[in-house]
């Protein structure tokens, strides 16, 4: 399902003394199958951004399509429902949205409720637990005797047991050690190729957003200050650096080695294995 | 330097039959320095921190701060006086409904005459750099900022050391920065000492002092240089190195062997430069 928004604005509050614009000409459309980023400071509209997709906040204007679904302001959809069945969202912290006696019951709460049979459930919550890197004895156990990384997982796990077409992970990683953060990243990363995913994934990290993204969109003050592939939104160093955001590390250093050599390599490297590629065509120049 | 914290033969686990989450650690704290602990999730570095303060107490060995022992009841508030924690959630340790009722909390638990408590906050809050925000809601603050207001809360209490477990871990890069640099001139300015407690190795890099924990035990010590030429140690253990160390591993393995280890990007650049000069 491809996703459309037009001229999205949110106000918080609307008509009372405290209104707040968290949203204005909010325009992007988002390709099935593409795994897209959204990187802005804290309070640039990117968490209420996304709570748009499924239907958790309704415009104040503007539009919204996924797929055959339409969210307009003013106007109800009726079939909110069917649209969170096709749109999963990872909160900040799912964890702390854990609340069953067993991991299994926990896992299979959502697609329960949406209607899927308890011996299907049980099947995918089966999968699912191998999937997100635990096994089959924790489905018996209790979601609070688990590490944080641990619950975590199951909470995945139950979101994808839902088996959504579009998966929509807000900062899945913060908090998790460099081990964990990397694991996890494979994990949604392998399931938006092997499952054809639409991914929406909210970072701070743009190691992450190098790594991983077709497209970047980066927030400011509500609204979409730069969008584009990896290579056109960090190679506009200027545009970054008045948003004071960060250049991810490979692309810093890349312009150095450039800068030092009076040479120039290319653009696209994103991953600690190309840079390296990338240093070693130098020294490797010379010898010959 | 003397020491200011000694931790002696340390053992601790949260239930009997279970497996010791701390295993004889010792280690000292030494007055004005910058401490990191480094390990991944679930290494022991947290539960070390609540023990020097007293929030936990040791089943086996001992913790002496500035001479009291965790142990002895009497000391626990002298302790706790002197040593003060930020921790991971910002959200989790208001008290307050503004940023001066927040700080004023410990101060009033504490018993400070009113004349001077209203000093305190004024001056910590200052040294955070929060002045303007002494009215605000504690909601309507960002992450940084909220944590730099635990900091206040903290140094208006005059403790000898700042912990920051994982204080930074949920915070955006801007906020991050904030935390560290306020906590540098906190150390710089008023030798406040700090422990820092992080898988952040870019953020241990620049610590006086580096210690290392894996599975309850401190397994390194030394100046963060000495450590990091330990990369594959580092990373067994769950780390991530810095980038220019990442680098700077990959290019030997790939038979270009650069002189000296490097902690920036420009010294890198300068290495390699040095190295294709000499081909």
């Amino acid at each position: 399902m491809d996703i459309t928004i037009k001229e999205l604005e949110h106000l918080y509050s609307k008509g009372t003394p405290f209104e707040r614009t968290a949203l204005k000409d909010v325009d992007l459309s988002i390709k099935e199958g593409t795994f897209l980023t959204i990187i802005g400071h804290t309070g640039s509209g990117k968490s209420t951004l996304i709570q748009h997709l499924n239907g958790l906040l309704k415009p104040t204007a503007g539009s919204i399509e996924i797929g055959e679904f339409h969210i307009k302001s003013g106007e109800k959809e009726k079939r909110l429902k069917e649209l969170r069945k096709h749109v999963g969202v990872v909160f900040q912290y799912p964890e702390h949205q854990l609340f069953e006696e067993t991991i299994e019951k926990d896992i299979i709460f959502g697609p329960l409720n949406f209607g899927v049979s308890e011996e299907e459930a049980k099947k995918r919550a089966a999968e699912l637990i191998e999937l997100v890197g635990l096994d089959h004895s924790f489905l018996e156990r209790s979601p609070f005797d688990l590490s944080g990384g641990q619950m975590r997982r199951v909470a995945i796990a139950g979101v994808l047991a839902m088996k959504p077409s579009i998966l929509i992970l807000d900062e899945p990683t913060a908090g998790l050690d460099p081990r964990g953060r990397k694991e996890i990243m494979e994990l949604f990363y392998r399931l938006h190729q092997e499952e054809g995913l639409t991914t929406i994934l909210v970072t701070h990290s743009m190691e992450d957003a190098a790594r991983y993204s077709d497209r970047i969109v980066i927030m400011e003050k509500g609204t979409v200050a730069l969008q584009g592939t990896p290579m056109e939104v960090f190679s506009d160093a200027n545009a970054l650096k008045a948003l004071s955001l960060d250049i991810p590390e490979t692309v810093q250093f890349i312009k150095r080695l450039e800068d030092r050599f009076n040479t120039t390599l290319p653009h696209s490297v994103f991953t600690l294995e190309e840079t390296v590629e990338a240093a070693v065509s130098l020294l490797r120049e010379e010898e010959s | 330097m003397s020491d200011l914290i000694s931790v002696q033969n340390v053992s601790f686990r949260y239930q009997e039959e279970q497996p010791y989450v701390l295993n004889d650690v010792s280690l000292t704290v030494e007055k004005g320095e910058w401490l990191a602990i480094v390990g991944h999730n679930g290494s022991g570095k947290s539960t070390l921190a609540r023990h020097l303060n007293g929030l936990l107490q040791p089943e086996k060995g001992d913790i002496l701060v500035e001479g009291y022992n965790s142990r002895d009841e009497k000391s626990i508030w002298e302790i706790r006086r002197r040593v003060g924690i930020v921790f991971q959630n910002p959200d989790n340790q208001f008290v307050g409904t503004s940023v001066r009722d927040d700080v004023a909390f410990g101060l009033e638990n504490n018993g400070v005459p009113r004349v001077e408590m209203i000093e305190r906050i004024t001056e910590s809050i200052k040294r955070v750099k929060m002045d303007e925000y002494v009215d605000q809601e504690p909601h309507r603050l960002s992450g940084g900022q909220k944590q730099r207001v635990a900091i206040a809360g903290i140094v208006a209490l005059r403790p000898s050391i700042v912990i920051l477990d994982e204080a930074t871990s949920m915070l955006d890069p801007a906020g991050r920065k904030e935390v560290l640099e306020t906590m540098r001139e906190l150390k710089e300015e008023e030798g406040m000492t700090v422990i820092s407690i992080t898988h952040d190795l870019e953020e241990a890099a620049k610590a006086d002092r580096m210690i290392v924990m894996n599975k309850g035990e401190i397994i390194d010590e030394g100046l963060p240089a000495t450590i990091f030429q330990k990369g594959e140690m580092l990373e067994e253990i769950g780390l991530d190195l810095p980038f220019p160390l990442q680098m700077h591993r990959a290019l030997k393995e790939r038979g270009y062997p650069l002189d000296s280890l490097t902690l920036s990007q420009e010294d890198l650049v300068d290495a390699i430069w040095t190295l294709q000069s000499k081909n």
